[in-house]
């Protein structure tokens, strides 16, 4: 294993303990962090290893995230049950719909998944069973770990998506993925069914992003359709891909704890510029910076 | 026996009619050689038996199974390796890295590392195995799509113009390398050609395309004799200085 | 009364709208290959652009919509000069990205400014509306309708009768025939975005006068003028004008057939089934996916 990806390892594992020492605060920006970071791991999988955009991938945040409420409210499932139930559904529909989805490239495969995004939003606030506009309100966690348990479901996502992206990185798995990346009918040519491999892709992509959709659900107790369908979270996630390095293991951890650290410090101070701030980060992010801090050939 | 059939295969490209019912077969360890001016449809040709186009109609059989519909992943299992007029690499892997793909997923071989050097040191790139493919020179990324190919272990070998824009002293390595291939490890191939004299001493038999339509097929000495590819060819120079 | 007439009445004079506030979305879309996410946000700096001359100048919106055209004519080409001329050499879809966070810069930079009040330009004539036969007219509406109509005209005149214009045209068609032509694609691509935020922002001045804004809706009018480009297709001008209609009778009969919350994804729907069926759009000259 390469140096960073050890000290990302090291860096994750020692972040366990640190709600002993944390005040709520830094608990919950902390939390933040890893929701994004995992998020950005997640896009890693579809973007840096496969070569597809999928900037409407919040779709699946939200798909996750409604069928864990859901599943706990109206089913009354356990929230782990639920959250590995509800990250499921988002993978399957993201393996169904994927070989007439990724029959578009760049920004018209990325546009149209955001279309998916926001007609999935419609929908939601429509259907009965979704709480319409009103959303829906899930029960409050009070378990022995209190708060802490979010830091730690987070934390722990972060580390499998991590991992994913590891044994990506290194098998061969990972290199059907990379041939698709690197040229899709070339890849064929060699042997790699690149619908069922871009599929699956897409699908592990999704049921991550339906995880931390789910996780989150719970953690805010309250979800409606803008703000699980939130494009904003979207932008963030493919900036903080760039900003780290698309298609590297380390990338993501470095350019999410950067860009969520930055626009939290800068929110507290300056509540009114964040968005501001945000868009020009943006701009200057992909202006300035567009293969990222890493290259992925160094991996 | 024939290895490959092709009958009566059609395509069409909205209104541009490129392939007008070819038909053509290859027998087991033949080296057959198309020719035919710019845009005859060679690559369309190679594309549909590699299965990277569908043809509008006409039927496509290996080894006796009729594999039309076929996608190019799994003509590539069953042993047919192509490579590409333009290169398709994988430009930001190794050379090792894009031996070791089809390796994997095509020829059901344990990639392992002699196997790959052994590929490599075959087409002559056991220099740049590191290396990747986007630094390689033109006639390197040409070698590499071949080592890309015979990893395949293909029965069949599609070739798109593997001499286009190389120097005569590559042209020579590269045309021994395939003579090679061929005698040691027989494996039949189909290879697009503009460099006649490469062609010359490598093809067992020519056909020649025109406009979508065979209109010879025998010896290559027979072919530069030939009336109608004289026509087409020398057609084809008058339409371009028109 | 008959609600069918008044329904199509009314789809008839929001079609119009429709048409000329995507036709600047397309134009950009077809001739740059860019997908504009801020799109919806020039509009709405159209809007409070007139809205500021309404208040502190005393212009009627309709009058200062020259005024508009040319603010966004310079303002579009300060952003191609500045951002997407090197944006541009990038992958297609950090273009889409990079547009984005022009439009959370525009909006939040507007929220800034003018809060997330919504603000409305309330014209004399705003109320009025009159009956045709049994079907209720409202003044405004027809008078957008109007000019919308022809705006979208001489736009259409622009692209087919000068030469300039047909340049455009061709650099749409074939970037580099055209260039083989003589054509210069980067003075083109400047003049197109030029052009396409100019028409932007006027139709900002009509927008105006319709309705309410505030400084986050141009995010639903982005998602607006890409469905009509999607229904309507891209590479003609009639594109766009049959994409904003048919969007027009959608929002206007879902809404009213199945409620107002529907509309939206009644309109996005029908896009995902135009994808699958007729991928050019109704009328559209250019495969929306054609550039692989
Ligand atoms: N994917 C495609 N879409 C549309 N037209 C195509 C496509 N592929 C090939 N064509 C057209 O089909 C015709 C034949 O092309 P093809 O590449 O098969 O010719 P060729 O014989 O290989 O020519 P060359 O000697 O230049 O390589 C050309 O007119 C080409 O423009
Ligand atoms: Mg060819």
């Amino acid at each position: 294993m390469e140096k960073l990806s050890k000290l990302v390892l090291v860096l994750t594992l020692l972040m366990y303990p640190l709600p002993l020492i944390l005040s709520g605060y830094w608990e919950r920006v902390l939390a933040s962090v890893f929701m994004l970071t995992s998020l950005t791991y997640a896009q890693n999988v579809l973007l840096g290893y496969t070569g597809y955009p999928a900037f409407g991938a919040i779709a699946f945040f939200g798909v996750g995230g409604y069928a864990t409420a859901i599943l706990m409210i109206k089913a009354g499932l356990p929230f782990g049950v639920a959250l590995i139930v509800g990250g499921l559904v988002a993978s399957l529909l993201a393996f169904a719909i994927a070989p007439a989805l990724m029959r578009l490239k760049s920004h018209y495969f990325a546009i149209t998944t955001l279309a998916l995004q926001i007609a999935l939003a419609e929908l939601f606030a429509n259907l009965d069973i979704t709480g319409g506009a009103y959303g829906i309100n899930l029960p409050i966690y009070r378990g022995f770990l209190g708060t802490q348990i979010f830091y730690h479901i987070f934390l722990s996502i972060l580390l499998g998506s991590f991992l994913v992206n590891l044994f990506i990185e290194k098998s061969r798995f990972g290199y059907a993925l990379k041939a698709i990346r690197e040229d899709e009918i070339a890849a064929e040519s060699s042997g790699v069914n690149t619908v069922l491999f871009k599929s699956v892709a897409f699908g592990i992509m999704a049921f991550i992003t339906g995880l931390v959709g789910g996780t989150y659900a719970y953690w805010i107790t309250y979800i409606d359709p803008e703000s699980m369908f939130d494009p904003l979270l979207s932008v963030k996630m493919f900036v903080a891909l760039l900003f780290g390095g698309v298609g590297t293991v380390a990338g993501p951890f470095i350019g999410a704890f950067s860009l969520e650290l930055v626009s939290e410090l800068v929110w507290s101070k300056f509540v009114e510029l964040h968005g501001v701030v945000l868009g020009v980060i943006i701009l200057l992010v992909i202006l300035l910076l567009p293969g990222g801090v890493l290259k992925s050939r160094s991996g | 026996m024939s290895l490959l059939v092709a009958q009566e295969i059609y395509k069409s490209f909205g209104g541009n009619k490129v392939l007008q019912g070819v038909s053509l077969e290859v027998s087991q360890g033949e080296t057959l050689g198309i020719v035919g001016p710019n845009g005859s449809g060679k690559t369309t040709l190679i594309n549909v038996l590699s299965g990277v186009i569908k043809p509008d109609s006409g039927v496509v059989v290996f080894g006796g199974r009729d594999i039309t519909h076929w996608r190019p992943h799994r003509r590539a299992k069953l042993g047919i390796g192509r490579t590409y007029q333009i290169t398709r690499l994988f430009a930001n892997l190794t050379a090792i890295e894009n031996v070791m793909i089809p390796l994997h997923y095509g020829s059901r071989q344990e990639a392992s590392q002699e196997r790959i050097e052994e590929i490599l040191q075959m087409v002559g790139l056991s220099h740049k195995k590191e290396n990747y493919a986007s630094d390689l020179s033109l006639a390197q990324r040409k070698r590499l799509e071949l080592a890309r190919a015979l990893a395949l272990n293909p029965k069949l070998l599609l070739l798109d113009e593997v001499f286009a824009g190389l120097n005569p002293v590559a042209v020579q390595e590269i045309v021994s390398l395939i003579q090679e291939l061929k005698n040691k490890l027989g494996i039949t191939i189909v290879i697009v050609e503009h460099v006649l004299k490469a062609l010359s001493q490598l093809a067992d038999r020519v056909v020649v395309l025109a406009e979508g339509r065979l209109i010879f097929e025998g010896k290559y000495e027979d072919m530069v004799k030939d009336k109608e590819v004289i026509k087409a060819y020398l057609g084809e120079r008058y339409g371009a200085s028109a | 009364m008959d609600t069918g007439l008044q329904l199509l009445i009314e789809s008839l004079l929001l079609g119009g709208f429709y048409s000329f506030m995507a036709v600047g979305f397309a134009l950009i879309w077809g001739v740059l290959n860019i997908l504009n996410l801020a799109y919806g946000s020039y509009i709405i700096l159209g809007a409070y652009l007139s809205l500021f001359l309404f208040r502190y100048a005393g212009l009627d919106p309709i009058l200062s919509i020259p005024v508009s055209f040319a603010t966004g004519f310079l303002f579009g080409i300060l952003v191609q000069k500045l951002i997407f001329n090197r944006a541009m050499k990038l992958e297609p879809f950090m273009v889409l990205i990079i547009s984005f966070g022009l439009d959370v810069l525009i909006s939040n930079a507007l929220n800034l400014l003018f809060k997330a009040d919504v603000r409305s330009i309330n014209v004399s004539y705003g109320g009025d509306s009159f009956l045709l036969g049994e079907v209720i007219i409202s003044k405004v509406k027809l008078l957008v309708f109007v000019l919308s109509l022809l705006l979208t005209f001489a736009l259409y005149l622009f692209l087919n009768r000068t030469w300039t214009g047909k340049a455009i045209r061709a650099v749409a068609l074939d970037r580099d025939g055209a260039m083989l032509v003589g054509i210069n694609p980067s003075q083109i691509f400047l003049i197109t975005a030029g052009l396409g935020t100019a028409i932007s922002f006027s139709s900002g001045n009509l927008y105006g006068i319709l309705q309410g804004f505030t400084p986050f809706d141009g995010g639903l009018l982005t998602v607006k003028v890409f469905l009509i480009s999607i229904l309507g297709g891209l590479g003609r001008i009639e594109s766009a004008v049959a994409g904003g209609f048919l969007l027009a009778f959608i929002e206007i009969f879902s809404s009213f057939y199945m409620g107002e919350g529907w509309k939206l994804f009644v309109a996005l729907a029908v896009m995902v089934g135009v994808l699958i069926f007729r991928p050019r759009g109704l009328l559209g000259s250019k495969y929306y996916g054609e550039a692989q």
